[in-house]
């Protein structure tokens, strides 16, 4: 790593921290503290376990009938022989489907209404009229609008929470373009496609990375919900039927596989976002 | 034939209520292909405004910019700007930054690597090509700006008080720098400052703009060869006799703002 001191001109000193080599020595020792905290994460995590199992009527629920049902739904399936495999395929199948179509819609509408002033006292009105709406009140709405397929009423559930975070930063990420950015554009000749691509786009690229991560994440959500009530298969489905089955350590598995889904995309999308905004100081998470 | 003539330009902006406020009022001014000019003037007098008409990015309410004796209106593409603010991209590296103008125009990717590459060199920024904005100086930000604003070969480079915000050593700095980047490629020049220690150092000639309404009242032909010495008798006399006709105005702009 090279230290930053050559500035012939003098000027603000150093902008970057580079690590020096006592940094990276530090680095070889076991870092106690973080140990620590996460012992301690642990732990507080077991307590909580225990209490939930104390007050629950499952009361000797232990977490090996977890695992044990766990690689039961791995192996055997559900009762009707659908293995926890096809449950969160097919829900991922639904929520990239739902995702896509929101980014695709959101995305550019967002651009659209952040950069024209006409575009934005339309749109505005109606956006603020929808969104007091939780998308989850939308599942039946959407249930009987696509009755025939499902698969369009579970689309349609992930698109609405999807959406609105989406189109809302975006819009937030175009509007906070710097004029001068535009304005150096322009005199080099840019066009108003160039324009949007060169400049607003990059610039608002932080604040639609952030869209992305809220709105899968409220996608991911409203689909679980959605497939509860609409039945079919999928993870929210086949959490609904264990509980109905009374089978406790099914229904967690279920839970499990759902939350580490979300935390997967998470990550997903945090590395992307270090990677494609290496320019920012500091990535906000 | 002048590089840039400036005929009459009035521009006005909305002041209280329906009040207009007449910022410039019939500027006139002509540049020679190559000259070093300076512009200055009491705050607020219009500077930006002037630039900005200059470089077709605001309209103005009459009046003409000719660069070539050829009429230019809003959005055209002649005039190389280096604005007041930091404005270099920060989502891309200092060469991306450089190479912006020639990609916009549409230059083979070889021409403008070739291009971009004579620029960071020029600059003296060889080694820091690969860096972001936010890991280099403010001195090395405005250097990448003007190499920025120079590789498209504009017909005039504009600066707008572009080494106000740095700390003194870094200022004389870059002036050298950038009487050599002018003397290396042969551009023309209009450099506003408020800064006369300044104008005096670098300028074939300086003009100074009134308080608002703005008209230039006064123009300088700095006879010094170069390369000049801030503190010889030469450069205070033209400085003394400028800052005369500055204190005036200056305090025409205070009573304005209510300061």
């Amino acid at each position: 790593m090279q230290q930053r001191t050559d500035m012939s001109d003098g000027t603000e000193g150093q902008r970057t921290v580079a690590k020096t080599d006592e940094d990276w020595q530090a680095q070889r020792h076991i870092p106690w503290p973080s140990v620590f905290k996460g012992l301690t994460a642990l732990a507080l995590l077991l307590v909580l376990w225990t209490v939930i199992v104390y007050v629950s009527s499952d009361g000797d629920l232990t977490l090996v009938d977890v695992a044990d049902s766990f690689i039961r739904l791995v192996v055997v399936g559900d009762s009707e022989g659908h293995t926890l495999i096809e449950h969160t395929l097919l829900s991922m199948y639904r929520v990239v489907l739902g995702f896509t179509v929101a980014i695709v819609t959101a995305v550019p509408l967002g651009i659209a209404v952040g950069r024209y002033r006409v575009l934005d006292s339309i749109a505005t009105p109606v956006v603020e009229a929808m969104r007091p709406i939780p998308p989850i009140a939308w599942i039946p709405l959407a249930i009987l609008m696509f009755s025939p397929v499902l698969l369009y009423s579970q689309v349609f559930i992930i698109w609405v929470g999807a959406f609105f975070p989406l189109l809302i930063n975006t819009t937030a990420g175009v509007r906070r373009t710097e004029p001068v950015h535009i304005d150096v554009a322009k005199t080099f000749g840019a066009n108003e496609l160039q324009i949007l691509r060169r400049v607003v786009i990059p610039s608002a690229a932080p604040e639609i990375f952030a869209g992305l991560r809220v709105g899968f994440g409220i996608g991911w959500m409203c689909l679980v919900a959605a497939e509860m009530v609409g039945s079919g298969l999928g993870l929210g489905y086949l959490v609904l039927i264990m509980q109905q089955a009374g089978r406790t350590g099914g229904v967690i598995s279920g839970m499990l596989v759902i939350g580490l889904i979300g935390f997967f995309m998470n990550a997903v999308f945090t590395r992307c976002e270090k990677r494609l905004l290496r320019w920012r100081q500091e990535v906000a998470v | 034939m002048a590089k840039l003539s400036v005929h009459n330009i009035v521009k006005s902006y909305p002041g209280e209520g329906t009040t207009t406020v007449r910022v410039l009022d019939g500027v006139s001014l002509e540049i020679e292909e190559g000259e070093f000019v300076s512009l200055v003037g009491p705050s607020g007098a219009g500077k930006t405004t002037l630039l900005k008409i200059i470089a077709g990015l605001l309209p103005p309410d009459s009046g003409e910019v000719l660069i070539d004796g050829e009429v230019v209106g809003l959005g055209h593409s002649r005039v190389g700007y280096i604005f007041q603010q930091e404005s270099l991209f920060p989502w891309l590296t200092v060469r991306g930054n450089i190479a912006f103008g020639l990609e916009i125009r549409g230059v083979p990717r070889d021409g403008v690597q070739r291009r971009t590459d004579e620029m960071i060199a020029l600059i003296g920024m060889r080694g820091l090509e690969d860096h972001y904005p936010h890991e280099i100086s403010g001195g090395q930000a405005r250097k990448t700006e003007m190499a920025r604003s120079l590789v498209t070969r504009p017909d005039i480079l504009v600066a707008d008080e572009a080494l106000s915000n740095l700390d003194a050593q870094t200022r004389n700095y870059l002036q050298d720098e950038i009487l050599r980047i002018w003397k290396d490629t042969g551009a023309t020049v209009l450099f506003v400052t408020h800064n006369v220690d300044e104008a005096v150092y670098t300028s074939d000639r300086i003009m100074v703009l009134s308080n608002i309404p703005a008209r230039i009242i006064a123009e300088f032909g700095v006879d010094i060869p170069r390369p000049r010495t801030r503190t010889s008798p030469e450069c205070l006399e033209y400085r003394s006799k400028i800052l005369d006709i500055l204190r005036v105005e200056q305090e025409k702009a205070m009573q304005r703002i209510g300061a």
